[in-house]
């Protein structure tokens, strides 16, 4: 395997790689993470039933020991839940609440793969037109003449409003 | 004796004349006529004799024919009947190759499971590389990477061997399928074959048989036959006898016209005396002496 | 500022002292008179004082210097402290706490405290009237003053004698800096150097040290505290102090010991001036004496009375004080040397051992599985040693709550100042051990409910006495076990809370419609809704309302519950139940359909299979049944929880027990017992009610834990409703806070 050692001269930012995304799947539709709100990915297991959840917490799962609530991405986005495949994965995401990281793990139907998208490459959000809560996008990115969705976790899977979510879920 | 007697005497050599060309003519006719008997006997023996020798070793001949035919062709069809258990072989040898390629199957589909693997664990790296940032983290991007095309390259070598298999698979499955129809096939020709030649074979053998009971019948009739001709000849002999009583008559009438000539008595009985010895059958002397005649019993006819 | 561990070290010391420190004075308010604890007082200060000197906190030494000084005084003075004085020494250990924080948090300059700290030192030597010198100047005095020499009240001569080890000088220490240092306890009369070690020019080596002192300090000091001062070096020395009036034994002793030749050391002595001639004459002999006794030597104190240097009764106390200096000594033995340990450390021990706890269950699995009797047995003999490590591990976790609950003498002290009542705090259940990671969450509430029972609860002297109550009110903290839990109660015997005046607020704030039928506990549970408070003023601790919610928070917050109950003119009692153990516990596992659930095995009575004689409908999540001739509420966990059940034969019934109540939870198979490692939840589940939390099996699947104690109020509550048709529909929400 020839490795390429990339040598080019780059001046040498902080976090060089907020241009990297991790793009995945949700039915037919195409998004992208922030990779370094990726924590890892991994191969899809049903979680534990959590009772008296609303329909987007599928429930928990254990992670080397941690147990971590599972979102189900495509529910929580107001879509219906898909059933898992054989490339249906599990993404573990950190988010930011109140200083305090979170740790999700979120089902997505595939993943694509890591690739950076310059912020040259990304426009605001629309104001019209997404199917999706604008504040839960960051901004669209062009790929391959191909437009990805890019999310903004910490909204996306705000621990706050989910929680409350939570609570108000009635029987 | 006198002269009175001697027109009528006059008579008896043109008498003695008509009956000797009788007794010729007849004598003539009987020969021919067995002649013609002697001849339809010796044909009627050549075609038995043929007949014979048609059936009878010959039939023996045609039965074991017909036998070794039937074992031949029986061979044949067993013949027929191994070359169909021998593709059905064929065909079990090949329905597990499916189990192999049941196992191909699967590891197919591993080798897909892996490259999936490999490429969860490409991106995980790709992550960990993000996170770790600088130079430690562009080196391990570039790895990162070089695991992913290899993923996806392990990915569509699993499919291509996947759709390989599947040709492969489906090869075979017709093959099977073919194999299978043709067996099949055969099975039925053979049992058919089977059915038809025995048909036949039991045809020829009936036909065989009721030819032989022709022949069988046709000695039969011929020897009939034979008899009543050798009878009718043996019947014929009986004109041997009146050619012999015919001449004697003749000559008896000859004898008599001489003796008639010659005064006396003497010569009358000396020629009755003379007439008993010329006899040469009973009938003839049982006549002469008053008697009737008995049945004639025909002799075996003697042929000279 | 660099983060210096040693630094937190100090931090954590002082923070320890001061604590004791605050104990101990609480106690002289009180009237306590021991003098030991004015010692106490005074090397805790000195301990301060010392530690702050070597991190250069100047401030801080100049300011505890003057209390220790007071200390001090008071100590040789024999007094005991005053009310008064106790008082303002609790101020300045407050304002030491305050320079300890500012210098070692870097937040802002203490010149801002010094103003504060000064007036607090004038009033204190004003009332214990003791006049404080600042730290006299390091010059080593000229030797002249011999003995007799005038001694000012509660000072001593003593003679020091020090010889440095040669390697003294390279591990970093100046002998110099030590005697300088001695100047500051007191006044150096006598000074001689010892130089008899000093090798010829040739083997010289400049960074060895050769020299030795003799010298005779005045001081007020005592012994340890000159000890004290040659701390860093004892290791590389010989030490010996003596007082003045030691006995010529000592002296005696003192000159067989050192290396040089006696006749020198004895003149050393006198020009130090700790020895007359004529002592010198005496030791001499008697150190003949004692060499050529071939007998046995007869014991130091029998010679000391016999030669008259020492009276017979100091003889005896000084024995005594060996004594029991010995037998305190074999009891700390007996309890063992304590040692402090990394909370983070504890913590993490106690993650990797629930970490083995499950894959030893996993390997238990995969033998039972496997069928080999060996690996089985060899398992099973596993698991029980990690179950007692376990046991050991978490009870390293647990401290005494009496350690939280004497924090809160100084809060009702405060408290009842400034409110102007007259409270005794009692204490029962100090022993009470709890997690470690308990006691940090409690405290708050507790501080709340305590100053609450202060405030409010308990009325003020006049009403007292209108009400015939005794004048001195009383606040009880008690703590103790309940199966599985640990409970606190906070109790006062003050108005109690007024349930009108609750009642009428609740249903002003639209919580609840007038008219309904409540009973007590539940209208005496409102006070914990947000912003609810009767408090007819606003007080500067309390009343403004935003308190008992977020007390009830917090203890939710810790799994737990907390309850209230009251009589009107009596007293009020807060009850607050908390899980025994966060970490790891003996479950019972259950199953309902295809889910697994831990029931905490403390809390398990028994197990028992439903009968068809028992009734209770399959469709409600609720029912009865009678068991061991009494009615024992029952949930159907499936229903509750909305999960498909199993189609068994029967159902189990398990009885669990929490908080005196008795509830029987209804599942589909009985599992077996097993140890189970608790996992934090995401914070998503925080409203979850009826699980307690998530435990990773065996197996790598994870099973809820159940939460007993709110299925118990769950069941109450679908019991109500079933009992009243009257009340609106009870909200099922089972999520509700």
């Amino acid at each position: 395997m020839a490795l390429q050692t990339s040598l080019r001269a780059v001046p040498v930012r902080d976090r060089e790689d907020n241009d990297k995304y991790l793009t995945f799947a949700l039915g037919r539709e195409h998004f992208a993470l922030n990779i370094l709100c990726v924590r890892e990915i991994l191969e899809y297991e049903a979680p534990t039933d959590v009772p008296m959840m609303p329909n987007f917490v599928r429930g928990i799962v254990n992670l080397r020991g941690a147990v971590l609530p599972v979102i189900d991405l495509a529910v929580r986005f107001g879509r219906a839940a898909s059933a898992p495949t054989k490339k249906t994965c599990i993404v573990i995401i950190e988010t930011q609440a109140n200083g305090e990281p979170q740790v999700f793990g979120t089902v997505v139907d595939s993943v694509s793969e890591v690739l950076e998208i310059p912020a040259a490459e990304i426009e605001a959000v629309p104001d019209f037109g997404m199917s999706l809560r604008t504040d839960f996008v960051q901004g669209v990115g062009k790929v391959n003449n191909k437009f990805v969705v890019i999310l903004n976790v910490d909204a996306a899977l705000s621990m706050d409003e989910m929680t409350s979510l939570v609570t108000r879920t009635a029987h | 004796m006198s002269a009175e007697a001697s027109p009528l005497l006059h008579a008896l050599p043109i008498l003695a004349k008509q009956v000797d060309n009788a007794r010729q003519q007849s004598q003539e006719a009987i020969d021919a006529l067995s002649t013609r008997f002697r001849g339809i006997v010796a044909s009627l023996d050549a075609a038995m004799a043929a007949s014979e020798k048609g059936s009878g070793d010959g039939g023996r001949d045609l039965r074991t024919a017909v036998d070794e035919g039937r074992t031949q062709l029986l061979k044949v069809i067993e013949e027929l009947a191994n070359v169909r258990d021998s593709r059905a072989a064929l065909v079990e040898k090949i329905r597990s190759l499916n189990v192999y390629t049941v196992d191909l199957i699967e590891m197919a589909r591993d080798v897909e499971m892996i490259a999936f693997k490999t490429n969860m664990l490409s991106l995980n790296a790709a992550i960990e590389a993000a996170h770790a940032g600088g130079d430690v983290g562009r080196g391990f991007s570039v790895v990162a990477n070089e695991v992913r095309q290899l993923a996806t390259a392990s990915r569509e070598t699993g499919k291509t061997i996947g759709v390989k298999i599947g040709l492969i698979n489906a090869t075979l499955k017709s093959i099977v399928n073919d194999s299978e129809k043709a067996v099949q096939r055969e099975a039925s020709v053979v049992t058919e074959s089977e059915a038809r030649i025995g048909t036949v074979l039991e045809n020829f053998g009936g036909m065989t048989e009721r030819l032989l009971k022709s022949a069988k019948e046709f000695r039969g009739e011929s020897e009939a036959i034979k008899d009543e001709v050798m009878e009718s000849m043996v019947q014929l002999q009986f004109q041997d006898r009146v050619g012999q009583i015919l001449a004697h008559v003749a000559q008896s009438m000859n004898g008599m016209s001489v003796a008639s000539a010659a005064p006396g008595t003497e010569e009358a009985d000396g020629y009755l005396a003379d007439l008993a010895r010329s006899y040469t059958t009973d009938e003839q002397r049982r006549i002469h002496n008053g008697e009737a005649a008995a049945a004639v019993v025909p002799q075996a006819a003697e042929f000279f | 500022m660099t983060h210096d561990p040693a630094l937190d070290t100090f931090v954590n010391e002082s923070a320890e002292l001061l604590s004791s420190v605050e104990a101990l004075l609480l106690r002289c308010e009180s009237g306590a008179a021991d003098p030991e604890i004015v010692n106490e007082l005074f090397r805790a200060f000195h301990t301060i004082k010392g530690s702050a000197g070597l991190f250069g906190l100047d401030p801080i030494v100049k300011f505890t210097h003057v209390v220790e000084s007071v200390l001090d005084q008071t100590r040789a003075g024999r007094g005991p402290i005053s009310a008064a004085a106790a008082a303002i020494l609790l101020e300045c250990s407050d304002h030491i706490g305050s320079l300890i924080r500012k210098a070692t948090t870097g937040s802002g300059d203490s010149g801002a405290l010094q103003p504060a700290g000064d007036d607090l030192l004038e009033r204190l030597t004003a009332e214990t009237g003791f006049k404080v010198t600042a730290g006299k100047s390091a010059a080593p005095q000229t030797p002249g003053a011999g003995p007799g020499a005038v001694v000012a009240a509660g000072e001593k001569c003593w003679h020091i004698s020090v010889r440095f080890n040669e390697g003294v000088l390279k591990n970093g220490m100046d002998p110099l800096s030590f005697i300088r240092y001695l100047g500051t306890l007191g006044s150096i009369d006598g000074l001689q150097l010892v130089d008899d070690a000093l090798p010829p020019l040739e083997q010289f080596d400049p960074e060895c040290c050769y020299v030795g002192f003799e010298i005779n300090l005045k001081t007020a000091a005592d012994k340890t505290r000159i000890e004290a001062a040659f701390e860093f070096v004892r290791d590389d020395c010989n030490l010996t102090i003596l007082p003045q009036e030691a006995p010529m034994v000592d002296f005696v002793q003192l000159i067989r010991d050192l290396p040089e030749a006696d006749g020198r050391l004895g003149d050393l002595l006198i020009r130090c001036g700790s020895l007359t001639e004529k002592q010198l004459d005496e030791c001499l002999a008697l150190q003949a004496r004692l060499a050529d006794g071939g007998g046995e030597a007869p014991p130091i104190g029998q010679l000391l009375v016999e030669n008259g240097f020492v009276k017979s009764d100091v003889v005896d106390a000084a024995i005594q004080k060996q004594s029991d200096a010995r037998s305190s000594k074999l009891a700390r033995a007996k309890e063992g040397p304590t040692i402090r340990v990394d909370g983070g450390k504890l913590d993490q021990l106690i993650d990797w051992i629930g970490e083995l706890i499950i894959a030893g269950a996993a390997t238990g699995a995969a033998a039972r599985q496997a069928g080999l009797p060996v690996l089985l047995e060899s398992a099973q003999q596993m698991a029980r040693i990690v179950g007692e490590i376990r046991d050991q591990a978490l009870k390293l976790r647990m401290v005494q709550i009496g350690t939280t609950f004497s924090r809160f003498r100084r809060v009702v002290r405060d408290v009842s100042r400034e409110t102007g009542k007259n409270i005794s705090l009692q204490i029962n259940g100090a022993e009470t051990e709890l997690d470690r990671t308990l006691v940090e969450g409690i405290t708050d509430p507790l501080t709340h409910l305590v100053r609450n029972a202060i405030d409010h609860g308990i009325e003020s002297p006049e009403i007292r006495r209108e009400r015939g109550k005794p004048a001195v009110g009383m606040v009880r903290l008690n703590a103790y076990h309940d199966a599985g839990s640990v409970v606190i109660e906070v109790s006062d015997d003050g108005g109690g809370l007024k349930r009108s005046r609750i009642l009428a607020k609740a249903i002003e704030r639209g919580i609840v419609a007038a008219g309904e039928p409540l009973t007590d506990e539940q209208i005496n549970a409102f006070i914990f809704e947000p912003g609810f408070s009767t408090a007819a003023e606003v007080t500067n601790l309390s009343g403004r309302g935003v308190g008992m919610d977020v007390v009830k928070r917090n203890i939710t917050s810790l799994r737990g519950t907390v309850e209230v109950h009251s009589e009107e003119g009596q007293g009020t009692r807060v009850c607050i139940r908390l899980p025994l153990t966060l970490a790891i516990i003996d479950g019972f596992q259950v199953g309902v359909g295809d889910s697994q659930f831990i029931i905490p095995l403390g809390l398990v009575e028994e197990c028992v299979e439903i009968t068809p004689s028992v009734e209770f409908s399959q469709a409600a999540a609720s029912g009865h049944m009678s068991l061991h001739g009494s009615v024992l509420p029952l949930i159907q966990l499936g229903h509750m929880f909305e999960i498909r059940q199993k189609a068994v034969r029967r159902q189990s019934v398990v009885v669990v027990r929490s908080g005196g109540k008795r509830l029987g939870i209804v599942v589909d198979e009985l599992l077996g017992e097993l140890q189970a490692v608790i996992k934090p939840m995401s914070k998503l589940f925080s409203q979850l009610r009826g699980i307690g939390g998530s435990s990773v099996l065996g197996s790598g699947k994870v099973a809820l834990i159940l939460d007993v104690p709110g299925l118990l109020d769950h069941s109450l509550e679908l019991q109500r409703a079933v009992g009243d048709p009257r009340r609106p529909s009870v909200n099922h929400n089972f999520n509700a806070a």
